[in-house]
């Protein structure tokens, strides 16, 4: 008898926990900001300077991918003012109108980005997103185990690389097939099914001769288990701040580029305070606490003025407008999405 | 005999369970991989085989059997481990007993990750094996990033859950059963093929179950100790849902899953007269 | 001769096995019988060859067998527990000897069948062993222990988990049996009405040693020490001193003790002055008054009566101990009734009487 009681009170305990919890999600103070981030991404200093300014506080939810975020919004969460989807899960959310639009109007700081970023393939005026930082990748490669020849890299030293035993190839599809397309002067954003087909018999040569496939390259290069790596420039950057020998390189067929941005989900009922939080980090000095903190490249142009001239100069970085003028988003594949994914799985049987 | 119709109230509680965390999931995910995919990645609600059809492509189907061999020679190398260890801790009584009970049960209180960077550390091209070779002039072994990477992370993970059982199932017996055997002139292998053997069945059966439906849906072990190189069945499906966002051929690749652990659970059914419910 | 002994000795842990001398005869009924921990047990596994002895011999049918290991020894068990197997049916269990031999399965068939008869269990063969009740189980470990026709046939306390109605049964049947095939078993048991019952010969141990060897009913008429007397059928004692030297016309030997002054006879023992007389309860009449006789007298007062219906069990104080007596219904009918408190005598012929050294334990 009992146990059956604690049985069911427990049951009916689970139910009212769970019960309060799902209700939090709906109804919340007017004051505060649900934000969906990536962790440590936000100094604790930067939000309190926010909420000191503004009256608003802040609440954090995080997650580690931007599968993850995107699996939990078409799962229906509807508690959230601010995300930071990358760009490509940012063109999907726009096509499945899932944004808010952003009123350019509410974010006067906004002309602190630099130029470029008004014309991106994804969200061309940046009609529904901000970006907040940028990336690219790259090839990262431990040059006191490799020597590295003069002249600007090709993508061949990944592909064909002169120690392809301790050659890793970042473990994400579309990467691995751009990284192929550069080499062969196509776009990265190619639907054409020969193209494809002859990419996918060119990565299989590939992939017989590298020792793996990760996309967290960075602990095994500073294990110095791998000394040539396909990597993103963040991890790279990161990396060489342990051990300057691991350099970054983007190749010069040119490469990925890819933005992190906030963005306000449509179901937000706090659109104006939203901006207001974005606008706060637009601020050059606001953005420059958090670049410091994270080693982030950031699209602001003034908030890059605020750095020491090293960095602002550093390639691995901020390419060059050269180097700018190669690298390209990824796009939606549309309905060449599944054959290709299916190539994919073909590669790794 | 008559029995009563009702159930208790305390049954309730747990068919409430059942239902809402196991029948209810599990129909959503056989609903769901009857249903297509939009270009965006969102479900469209109508009904539609192409997802199994998919799956019917040789390249699954390739991937489908490769992850069936992998699975089946690990839970057998785990079997032909972990069988000695349970003999043994089933035999030994007092100190080396507890001790053995012991060191198969750290590797439960310990992180999983962390045990498979403990591989890397062990195993990699400057891991402690290929110190100790290169300090004794021997050539390097690359375990790592490859298939017998994946069959040792595999059989080092699995193996307790594999003892567990079979040890179980052991201890049970009666230990006069062998000396009877003994005793009315069987030899010690015959005393193994004929009464042991044949009354631990189920803890071998459960046991190999325990293993084997688990390692057909892994993923995190080859991507981490076999470079991803090759992709399983897991990774297929965790892929779908995660970076292709086609839930629905993810669906259906999990209900290809769940009839393959129904099949195995009715096979032992069939083999042992006795059920599952006595065997644990 | 069938099974011999030769200064069998066992140490493990705490114990140790004195060194055992013994020889069973072929065909007979042969019991180890002991209190726990007395080494009956020990000695029936060494026989079976589930321990070896720290020395000594053990010759079977001529053969050394001491360091052959069970499954070549042709002596099968039925164990207390009876281990049957639970993976096989009735018929499979007793068949399993003879499938290792790979005998013709025609005569397996007829061997296990004449077997399943001989315990009485024919209908049962297709039976698994979880759906049979206990008296079954215990038949069908006897009939997969004797199909083989071993020489010799092991029984550790077979009874001992059986409800007493069928204990008894099962110790008929176990006799008739035993005779019928004509096999010699070793029988283990705590039970020493048992043990009588069954025996042609009885071992009787206490810690380890072997302290006496016989018929039950030398075991029980001219015990070797107070232990074994005490062990077997119920006593009453009374310690004394023995007093000059027996008549040379009755045999007769003074006793003085503290329940009175009396006669006895020895009985071959050498006896040191010290001693001590068992009075089985059966062998002393009990008086309503007293009245001349040979026979020793003793005076004491009823203090309890236990009626069992073919007799009564009376228990007399006299002096500062309790002495049991019997009375047969039929006698007692035919006397005045006895109630507690009341004054009687206790008669009993010198030669009746049991003398034994005295002994601490």
């Amino acid at each position: 008898m009992g146990t059956q009681r604690i049985a069911i009170l427990f049951l009916g305990l689970a139910l009212v926990i769970g019960g309060i919890l799902f209700l939090r999600g709906k109804v919340a103070h007017t004051n505060t900001l649900r934000i969906c981030t990536w962790s440590n991404y936000f100094p604790e200093e930067s939000l309190r300077d926010f909420t000191d300014k503004t009256g608003i506080r802040v609440e954090l939810t995080y997650i580690s991918s931007n599968e993850e975020l995107f699996a939990k919004l078409k799962a229906g969460a509807t508690g959230f003012d601010i995300i930071q989807p990358s760009d490509y899960i940012s063109s999907r959310l726009i096509a499945l109108s899932m944004l808010a639009p952003i009123d350019p109007r509410l974010l006067p700081n906004l002309h602190h980005l630099d130029p470029y970023y008004f014309s991106l393939p994804y969200d061309p005026g940046l009609k529904y997103t901000v970006p907040f930082t940028f990336g690219t990748t790259g090839i990262a490669v431990n040059t006191s185990k490799v020597s590295v020849p003069e002249g600007q890299l090709s993508w061949s030293f990944l592909l064909d690389s002169p120690d392809a035993g301790h050659t890793s190839l970042l473990d994400d599809m579309r990467e691995v097939f751009s990284a192929v397309l550069f080499f062969k002067g196509l776009s990265p954003n190619s639907r054409d099914l020969a193209s494809l087909q002859n990419v996918k018999s060119d990565i299989s040569k590939v992939r017989d001769r590298v020792l793996m496939f990760t996309s967290e390259p960075k602990p095994l290069l500073l294990k110095q288990e791998l000394t040539v790596a396909h990597i993103f420039s963040v991890d790279a950057i990161q990396a060489h701040r342990e051990n300057p020998d691991i350099k970054f390189f983007i190749p010069k067929e040119g490469g990925i580029i890819w933005t992190d941005n906030f963005a306000i989900p449509s179901t937000s009922t706090r659109i104006e305070q939203a901006h207001q939080f974005i606008n706060f980090f637009l601020e050059p000095q606001n953005n420059l606490t958090v670049v410091e903190a994270n080693l982030l490249a950031t699209p602001n142009k003034s908030t890059r003025q605020l750095l020491p001239e090293a960095l602002q100069k550093d390639p691995s970085m901020y390419p060059s407008q050269e180097t700018l003028a190669k690298l390209k988003f990824l796009e939606d594949l549309g309905d060449a999405l599944p054959r290709l994914s299916r190539m994919w799985t073909e590669l790794k049987s | 005999m008559k029995t009563t119709q009702y159930l208790p109230s305390s049954a309730w509680a747990f068919l409430i369970w059942l239902i809402t965390m196991t029948l209810l999931p599990f129909t959503i995910i056989l609903g769901m991989s009857f249903l297509e995919r939009t270009e965006l990645g969102t479900i469209l609600f109508s009904f539609s085989l192409r997802n199994y059809q998919q799956l019917l492509d040789w390249v699954y189907l390739k991937v489908l059997v490769k992850t069936v061999w992998l699975a089946l020679m690990a839970t057998l190398s785990c079997l032909a481990i972990g069988f000695p260890v349970a003999y043994y801790l089933a035999r030994v009584q007092g100190t080396m007993k507890s001790l053995g009970l012991i060191l198969l049960f750290i590797p439960f209180w310990t992180n999983f990750i962390l045990r498979i960077y403990g591989i890397v550390s062990l195993f990699g091209s400057n891991g402690i094996l290929n110190q100790l070779l290169m300090f004794l002039g021997l050539p390097k072994a690359s375990i790592l990033y490859t298939r017998w990477g994946v069959y040792f992370g595999l059989v080092y993970n699995y193996l307790p859950f594999l003892v567990v059982p079979i040890y179980s199932s052991l201890e049970k017996l009666d230990p006069f059963l062998r000396e009877a055997a003994f005793d009315l002139g069987a030899t010690r292998f015959q005393t193994f093929r004929k009464v042991i053997l044949p009354n631990i069945k189920e803890g071998l059966f459960i046991g190999s179950i325990f293993v084997f439906i688990p390692m057909l849906g892994e993923y995190v072990i080859p991507d981490l100790l076999g470079g991803a190189k090759e992709a399983f069945l897991g990774k297929v499906m965790v892929e779908q849902f995660f970076i292709l966002q086609d839930w629905p051929l993810g669906s259906a690749i999990a209900t290809m899953l769940s009839v393959l652990l129904l099949a195995a659970l009715w096979l032992q059914n069939r083999w042992t007269s006795k059920g599952l419910a006595h065997a644990i | 001769m069938l099974l011999n002994l030769e200064a069998v000795t066992k140490n493990f842990g705490g114990f140790q096995l004195h060194p055992l001398t013994l020889s069973i005869e072929r065909g007979e009924f042969f019991s180890l019988l002991g209190p726990s921990g007395c080494g009956k047990t020990t000695v029936l596994r060494l026989i079976g060859g589930f321990e070896s002895p720290t020395s000594g011999r053990i010759i079977l049918n001529g053969q050394d067998i001491t360091s052959l290991p069970p499954h070549r020894r042709n002596i099968h068990t039925v164990f207390q527990r009876y281990a049957l197997f639970p993976h096989l049916t009735v018929f499979e269990n007793i068949a399993f000897p003879l499938r290792l031999k790979k005998m013709a399965a025609s005569e397996i068939c007829s061997r296990v069948t004449e077997c399943l008869k001989l315990v009485e269990i024919e209908d049962l063969k297709d039976r698994r062993t979880h759906q049979i009740s206990g008296g079954q189980a215990q038949r069908t470990a006897l009939a997969r222990a004797l199909v083989a026709k071993p020489d010799l046939l092991l029984l550790d306390e077979p009874l001992s988990a059986l409800d007493p109605e069928l204990r008894m049964k099962m110790r008929e049947e176990l006799k008739t049996i035993c005779k019928k095939v004509g096999i010699t078993f070793l029988l283990v048991t705590h039970d020493q009405e048992e043990a009588l019952q069954l025996s042609d010969r009885i071992a009787v141990f206490k810690a380890g040693q072997c302290l006496q060897v016989g018929t039950p009913k030398a075991i029980y008429e001219d015990p070797v020490d107070t232990f074994v007397a005490r062990f077997i059928g119920s006593v009453n004692e009374i310690a004394g001193e023995l007093q000059g030297e027996p008549s040379p016309e009755t045999g007769e030997l003074a006793l003085a003790s503290n329940a009175g002054n009396f006669k006895i006879k020895k009985n071959g023992h050498p006896l040191p002055r010290q001693v001590s007389v068992i009075l089985r309860p059966e062998k002393m009449r009990l008086l309503r008054s007293k009245s001349t006789t040979q026979e020793n007298l003793m005076e004491g007062e009823i203090q309890d009566q236990t009626y069992l219906g073919s007799r009564t069990e009376y228990s007399v104080k006299i002096g500062n101990s309790t002495f049991k007596v019997f009375e047969q219904e039929l006698e007692r009918l035919k006397k005045r009734r006895l109630n507690t408190g009341d004054r009687v005598f206790l008669a009993w012929r010198s030669d009746d009487a049991i003398v034994l050294p005295q002994q601490t334990v």
